[in-house]
């Protein structure tokens, strides 16, 4: 491993080369597509010691997923990699057969993906994906490889390592599966690991041990290098960043230097985009306003009085093995003013979604009552409210969901997708439909010639955009938003919490707006529900509950936010 | 950990689907079964009724015969057809639970003793074809699929043309090279394995091009999934990843094409039978449809439906084998 490559004439920096996992100097990686060439990594240095993390910072895009798989070899078929100099573990990886890269994968350099529910093969136990590994790389005798996926279990700090060997990943709770990924990656104690976004979309507290489980790779003194595009994760992990935007770095240097003080105007946008209590009130992004175009036209009886959604001690369950009942929400209540923003926090299987569907009259529920605008919405027993006496009020409620993209016809142009939604409504005329939707569009801060495109060609933001005008359609009172922003980039996200803001304050809308992000929480509500186990744990205006919160759970989630330094 | 942990944090609760114990969803499968099985019996009994001619002159020796009045009687007592249709179709099922599949009208022997011989052969004829066609189709999937564009348009293009070809065709261009120009295999008969390779590749090239179109586009799906990148990153090479893991998950719906593939084979079985002048219950079929002896058609129908019943159960259980989370489902959805 000590091996340095001289022939070819590379440059030998003064400073031991041969201490260094990683010396990367002008590396350029490009796709032939069928208009050509593109260009995604362009004249990329990195520099990674043993015991040091790199963070690799930017938006989908920026070249960072593909700067991470070329130092392992993994680019797509039709990638061509350039470099000055690619040093890999000592070894120029421009030189290196598939063969010998296929030594080095998992053995040295151990790759840790995204998401653990798709990284992970779903036919597989997570056992027989960490004996691969072994496997592929020779070793034998069957006992030492399942005493070595046990241990590497334990060392991911998995629990009761024998049992979990047998679980697929389908089986495993979020935590304990990217734990799994971690420990597949990590069996063979690679000197280098690689993990793309290791913690998106994991809730708070589980964001916080897998932090942990990786800072402890790296006092093992193993090279860490890492993906994220959530900065506060960035700041608490890494030793280096380098900030990457069209392929480029535009900033590199001290993660704490590059956080305090951010030169480039990109890596000073992406601070300024993370959505927290200390920015709440102000505008995120540098998008511009959008302006309400027309005013509402729909008769509705939603009352100009009463609260938005009121609901009272809702309950749901449902069977569970073994002719046991699950309770998923248990006496719940909450009010939504008029106008404001109702915040429900709370992690996976907190309840909080099967709340939002008895909010929205999807679910029936056990027992309680909601009430919307005034009159009587869905409720239980004696209370239940027919299907028929909804209807007529559904246009007043409309949800945005995470991932809009399935929730669009794909055949349908974006265009269609309104219409549709005002056809389904009975709004307007045929004719002036067309109108309508390019109305909607302008609305949400997207321009008319998006109107003939197909959802599927669109950026997540632009989708998420498309979706709020489709809710818009119906000119509805109550929005209820299940995370809508779980799934955008941060400048993205930005743009995204700004247009709601915008919207609320012209049409004097009312959010229920559910996430796991506490951050985006404290930015957007005015009162906040903390959801645990389908009980309401606590619940306040969120100045009183981020600053003074009453029960140790809430405590306790907050703490496991990672926060960014105070900038000076 | 617990069931509610794994959905994922924006999936939407369902309600869990009662799926029962294994022993109970075979149980139930079973009975299933019976009933598709008694389903399939009625509907081809009454609709046989309802074709025109007369039983009575099929079993006397065509229109050609005249009998006499008394003759008829004699014979229509002989054969139940005095009784109600009714009457004749309860008798029919209660002959069936015996294993009693009733007279054959042309030979005017017990149907088993007609088809008995024949069921053989074409079991083996459908079996093989169903081994050969997985194998075309497996090896298309795994030496073309992301292979390049090139390999990947030709893997495409033979298995749209193997799909089209129509059986008969495939049958007579076999016959012709294989057996009369190059004299690899018999030009016909039934004489073991040799006899049977010809056939069997007839039935199987149109219905692995079938499989195939499936397959690589399953195959397609699986190799770009996030799972396959991490375990090349683990250091798998392409065959083990293509093994290992897409072809898995390639393989399933292909399996459910299989088991309508198996019931179709039995009763297409037919076209390879006559061109290489094999026994088999294709051929029974054809000549019992057109002499009206309904006893035999009815009985040929009953077998490809068992057949299929049967099959459909251990398409369901390999599936089970393949994907073990689908016996899960009841305790992780």
């Amino acid at each position: 491993m000590t091996v340095t490559n001289n022939d070819g004439g590379t440059p030998v920096p003064q400073e031991a080369p041969a201490s260094l996992l990683l010396g990367i100097e002008g590396l350029n990686v490009s796709f032939s597509t069928p208009r050509g060439r593109v260009d995604v990594v362009r004249d990329v240095s990195l520099a990674l010691a043993p015991g040091k993390a790199l963070a690799l910072v930017g938006e989908s895009g920026s070249g960072k997923t593909v700067t991470a798989r070329t130092l392992v070899g993994l680019n797509a078929a039709n990638a061509k990699v350039t470099a000055d100099r690619l040093e890999v573990l000592g070894r120029d990886a421009l030189a290196l057969s598939e063969r010998q890269w296929r030594g080095v994968r998992g053995k040295e350099i151990g790759y840790v993906l995204q998401d653990a529910l798709v990284s992970l093969d779903p036919l597989n136990t997570v056992g027989q994906e960490i004996d691969e590994a072994l496997r592929a790389h020779g070793v034998r005798g069957k006992a030492e490889r399942l005493e070595r996926v046990h241990q590497a279990l334990r060392d991911a700090g998995i629990p009761d390592p024998e049992l979990r060997a047998r679980q697929r990943s389908g089986e495993l709770s979020g935590g304990l599966r990217q734990r799994a990924l971690i420990a597949q990656a990590t069996v063979l104690n690679p000197q280098l690991v690689i993990a793309d976004e290791p913690t998106t979309a994991l809730d708070a507290t589980v964001q916080a041990q897998i932090l942990e489980l990786l800072e402890g790779l790296k006092e093992q003194g193993r090279g860490l290098i890492f993906i994220s595009h959530d900065l506060a994760v960035v700041g608490r992990l890494a030793d280096e960043i380098a900030v990457m935007q069209g392929g480029r770095i535009v900033e590199s240097g001290r993660a704490a230097e590059v956080l305090a003080d951010p030169r480039h105007e990109y890596t000073k946008a992406l601070i300024d985009a993370i959505p927290s209590g200390a920015a709440k009130g102000t505008r995120l992004s540098a998008a511009t306003r959008v302006r309400a175009a027309a005013e509402p036209d729909r008769a509705t009886e939603f009352s100009e009085t009463a609260p938005a959604v009121e609901a009272r001690g809702l309950s749901k369950s449902y069977p569970g093995p073994g002719g046991t009942r699950r309770t998923v929400v248990d006496d719940v209540s909450f009010t939504l003013e008029r106008g404001k923003t109702l915040g429900i926090v709370g992690e996976s299987g907190s309840g909080k979604s099967t709340t939002a569907r008895i909010a929205l009259g999807l679910t029936r529920p056990d027992a309680g009552t909601v009430t919307l605008g005034g009159f009587a919405w869905a409720g239980a027993g004696a209370d239940e409210v027919g299907e028929e006496q909804r209807r007529r009020h559904r246009p007043d409620i409309q949800l945005v969901n995470q991932d809009p993209l399935s929730s669009f016809d794909p055949r349908f142009s974006v265009g269609r997708v309104i219409t549709d939604a005002l056809e389904a409504g009975s709004i307007g005329t045929p004719r002036d439909r067309t109108q309508r939707a390019l109305d909607l569009l302008a609305r949400v801060g997207l321009p008319a010639s998006l109107f003939d495109r197909r959802p599927l060609t669109l950026s997540g933001g632009q989708r998420q955009r498309v979706a709020i005008a489709r809710a818009l359609a119906l000119q509805p009172r109550v929005l209820l938003l299940d995370e809508p922003v779980s799934a955008l980039d941060v400048s993205i996200q930005a743009q995204v919490l700004d247009l709601l803001a915008d919207l609320q304050e012209q049409l004097g809308l009312s959010y229920l707006f559910i996430s796991h992000d506490l951050g985006v929480i404290h930015h957007v509500s005015d009162d906040v529900l903390v959801m645990k186990d389908g009980h309401v744990v606590e619940s306040g205006t969120a100045a009183e509950l981020f600053v003074n919160p009453q029960t140790d759970y809430t405590r306790q989630l907050l703490a496991a936010v990672p926060e960014l330094p105070a900038r000076a | 950990m617990s069931a509610a942990a794994t959905t994922s944090h924006t999936g939407l609760p369902r309600t869990t689907a009662t799926a029962g114990s294994a022993g109970r969803v075979i149980l139930k499968r079973a009975a299933g079964s019976v009933f598709v099985l008694w389903a399939a019996v009625t509907l081809t009994f009454f609709v046989l009724r309802l074709t025109p001619g007369d039983p009575i002159t099929a079993i006397l020796g065509g229109a050609g015969s005249s009998p006499s009045p008394e003759t008829v009687a004699a014979v229509k007592a002989q054969y139940g057809l005095d009784q109600p249709v009714f009457v004749q179709y309860l008798d029919y099922l209660a002959g069936l639970a015996t294993g009693n599949f009733g007279t054959s009208y042309i030979f005017k022997v017990p149907v088993l003793d007609i088809l008995g011989p024949q069921i053989l052969p074409t079991f083996q004829l459908a079996g093989l074809a169903m081994v050969f066609s997985w194998a075309i189709a497996l090896a298309f999937t795994l030496l073309t699929v992301g292979r390049g564009r090139v390999l990947d348009g030709i893997g495409r293009g033979t298995e749209v043309l193997f799909a089209a070809l129509p059986p008969f065709w495939v049958g007579i261009m076999l016959a012709v090279v294989f057996a009369v120009i190059l004299g690899w295999f018999p030009v016909a008969g039934d004489d073991g394995f040799k006899s049977l390779v010809l056939p069997a590749l007839a039935l199987a090239i149109p219905l692995a091009g079938f499989i195939a179109q499936v397959t690589r586009s399953s195959f397609e799906e699986a190799l770009a999934q996030p799972f396959v990148l991490s375990a090349r990153a683990r250091g798998l090479s392409e065959l083990a990843v293509r093994l290992g893991h897409a072809l898995r998950h390639a393989i399933l719906p292909g399996l459910t094409l299989s088991a309508w593939a198996v019931g179709s084979l039995v009763s297409s079985a037919v076209v390879a039978e006559i061109i290489f002048a094999r026994p088999g219950l294709g051929r029974s079929l054809v000549d019992a449809i057109i002499n009206r002896d309904l006893p035999i058609t009815l009985a040929v129908v009953v077998i490809i439906a068992a057949v299929y019943i049967i099959v459909t159960l251990l398409v369901d259980v390999l599936y089970r084998v393949i994907d073990p989370r689908i016996s899960e489902k009841g305790a992780t959805a």
